[in-house]
């Protein structure tokens, strides 16, 4: 496991942000936190970026205690914090190449071409949209050529073009370990291999989004007959069963559950 | 390996600083045009003093008394009667009283010691000379007449008059090398001298007048050493505390401190970045003032030992401010709130000998106080300005240490 979580919690003054988390993130998958806005998303994945430290429980980054640690570990994780912001005067070439020499990193050519910024290369922070910044965030975040990236809502307030492109430039982290913090249910659903989603600082539910739908979802069969019926039902035998009970071979449809189902019933 | 990288990472958050400072058209305006234009300003419109003034000391005193002499009083007054000088008498010696005045335009003129006893002396040897000259026309025509014992008399008199040289009197005039109404006022004072030697003597002029240049100090020389000192300080209290806020707010500390780079690596990074700042504020002032007034000032060793802590200075305040304040503006107001009145009453545009005393006393509590007074010593008048280093050099290591501190890299 490259990330191990214990019991954590986090309190700010009366606040209990994080309430006894626990998970583990596999080496080389995509791990989605999924949870609304004040779940405490950006508050576990700080504590595990060395960022913030957590007020009791056990945290793990590449074997090294997050408390004691910090130092090793950020000098081997790629961030990209909500809200990525660099040094607005500088170029595209100039922020990445920063980054870059700050961790003796990566060329800053390939930086550039892996998030698809040639042509603004020379195109100042200041000047860029949301989500050119945000792959300028990215490429900040693999200079160091980690192994393990976390990326903080990488997609927030972003037009539905730039989160689609931002979602191909993370796509091609495959290969890498990413943890992303989100709280679209689209998103999580086209990148993760696994998903936990949190809620008022506890983990509800921890899986792959199969597994989720498997545990928490309902299948629908709606049959078009003469008036339309909608039946919750456990498993395709049942669905079998219910069609060979009609009268008729009436139009139906088998509605799979979404990840939105299931992230409403959970939150609420 | 360990260190280089550090050097490396000190270096090149340096010049992302920097470049960025560089493109930011307020950060550079601030920053090196606006001191220029105060220094252009305010050196022309405070250069110099009256047109036509011209100080006078008197050191032809009366024996035992501290009073001038009769004569010399009445070539003052002589003097100043001619309206076309404007006549200033002055006490003491004239390099102490060119050091005291040395932000002033000044041409002094001195009289010297004796000067009555000269005149006079002149006088007798002139009116003797005229006489002779009758006693000689007596002799030539009538010297049979005269009793051998008188003819001997006259001729000792006329030996001893052949080898007694009538007295010169020197009178010293200092003017500024540059100064174009000195020689205006040279010109006066021969044509003076001569009509006053005229009228007591009768005879040519007996004053030499020995002109001295000097080269003095203009309002310029007095404030380009507070210009610099006060812009240091505003690039440091108002462009730190404005950046700090700013990184902070949005959040480029937080990402920084995701990275290898450490605190104190930034905090150097912003010290050598405020140095950097320094050093070109101070040579465009240089050069500006050297164009512009003639002001010959280098920095000495010494001087850039101040320019050095009060940009560390500077810089930690900034750093304090701007870590107490996420909001930009609301940082920026209270740097302008502290930058702004420390300017005024440290000495920077007026001397603090200007200022009521209840406020030369606050002035001693702030720290560019002793900033522009020991640059000014150092860079222009060659004084001591070793307990301005010492009181810098305390407060640059306290508010560094207290910036970084305030500095908040993570929770």
């Amino acid at each position: 496991m490259i990330i191990e979580v214990k019991n954590l919690v986090k309190v700010y003054g009366n606040t209990k942000a994080l309430d006894r988390v626990t998970l583990e993130v596999k080496t080389d998958e995509i791990f989605a936190i999924l949870g609304p806005n004040g779940a405490g998303k950006t508050t576990l994945i700080e504590i595990l970026e060395g960022l913030r430290t957590p007020t009791s429980g056990e945290a793990k980054v590449l074997g090294f205690d997050v408390i004691k640690d910090r130092d090793k570990i950020r000098r081997k994780v790629g961030v990209l914090p909500q809200d990525f912001a660099a040094f607005d005067r500088l170029t595209v070439e100039e922020n990445i190449s920063l980054f870059s020499s700050l961790y003796n990193g990566l060329d800053v050519s390939e930086l550039i071409s892996l998030v698809g910024l040639e042509q603004w290369r020379k195109v100042r922070f200041q000047e860029l949209s949301g989500g050119l910044k945000q792959r300028v965030g990215i490429a900040c975040a693999l200079a160091g050529s980690p192994d393990l990236v976390f990326l903080d809502e990488p997609t927030t307030g972003l037009d539905p073009i730039a989160r689609r492109e931002t979602w191909e430039v993370i796509e091609n982290l495959r290969g890498k370990t990413v943890v992303l913090t989100t709280h679209y249910m689209e998103e999580a659903e086209k990148l993760a291999d696994r998903v936990a989603i949190i809620v008022s600082g506890r983990i509800v539910a921890c899986d792959s989004v199969e597994e989720l739908k498997r545990k928490f979802g309902k299948l629908r069969l709606v049959v078009h007959g003469e008036t339309r019926r909608e039946l919750e039902v456990e498993s395709f035998e049942e669905i079998y069963r219910i069609l060979q009970s009609l009268d008729k071979p009436y139009p139906f449809e088998i509605v799979t559950p979404t990840l939105e189902e299931i992230y409403v019933k959970l939150v609420s | 390996m360990k260190a280089v990288m550090k050097a490396v990472r000190i270096i090149n958050i340096s010049l992302a600083l920097f470049k960025g400072w560089m493109r930011s058209r307020s950060g550079v305006f601030f920053s090196f045009m606006f001191p220029v234009m105060l220094l252009l300003i305010f050196g022309v419109i405070f250069q110099g003093g009256g047109e036509y003034d011209l100080y006078i000391i008197n050191m032809d005193k009366k024996n035992g008394i501290n009073e001038p002499t009769n004569l010399s009083k009445a070539f003052i007054d002589a003097l100043n009667s001619t309206s076309a000088i404007n006549v200033i008498v002055v006490n003491g010696t004239p390099q102490d009283f060119i050091q005291e005045n040395s932000f002033g335009r000044i041409r002094l003129l001195v009289i010297p010691p004796r000067f009555e006893e000269n005149f006079t002396k002149a006088i007798a040897i002139e009116r003797m000379k005229s006489m002779f000259s009758t006693v000689e026309y007596i002799i030539g025509n009538y010297s049979a007449r005269i009793p051998e014992d008188a003819l001997k008399e006259m001729e000792k008199g006329r030996v001893w008059l052949e080898r007694t040289e009538r007295p010169e009197i020197r009178l010293v005039y200092y003017a500024e090398k540059d100064d174009a109404v000195a020689p205006i006022i040279a010109g006066v004072l021969h044509a003076f001298t001569a009509s006053f030697t005229l009228k007591g003597v009768g005879a040519e002029n007996i004053f030499q007048m020995e002109m001295v240049n000097y080269r003095g100090l203009k309002p310029a020389d007095y404030y380009m050493p507070g210009y610099i000192s006060a812009f240091i300080m505003t690039n440091g209290v108002i462009g730190l505390t404005s950046t700090v806020s700013d990184m902070r707010r949005r959040g480029i500390f937080k990402r920084l401190a995701t990275t290898p780079l450490e605190k104190r690596e930034w905090v150097a990074a912003n010290v050598i970045h405020q140095s950097l700042l320094a050093i070109m504020l101070t040579f465009v002032m240089l050069i500006v003032a050297r164009l512009a007034f003639s002001v010959e000032a280098f920095p000495n060793p010494f001087s850039w030992l101040l320019i050095f802590e009060g940009a560390v200075l500077f810089s930690g305040i900034g750093m304090i401010l701007g870590s107490l304040f996420r909001d930009v503006e609301a940082a920026t107001a209270i740097a302008n709130a502290i930058a702004f009145p420390m300017m005024f009453l440290s000495g920077t545009f007026w001397s603090l000998e200007m200022m009521p005393e209840y406020l030369q006393t606050i002035a001693k509590l702030i720290p560019l106080t002793y900033f522009s007074e020991g640059l000014r010593t150092a860079m222009i008048t060659g004084g001591d300005a070793s307990f301005n280093a010492i009181i810098l050099g305390v407060l640059a290591v306290v508010f560094l240490a207290l910036g970084s501190y305030a500095v908040k890299w993570y929770e």
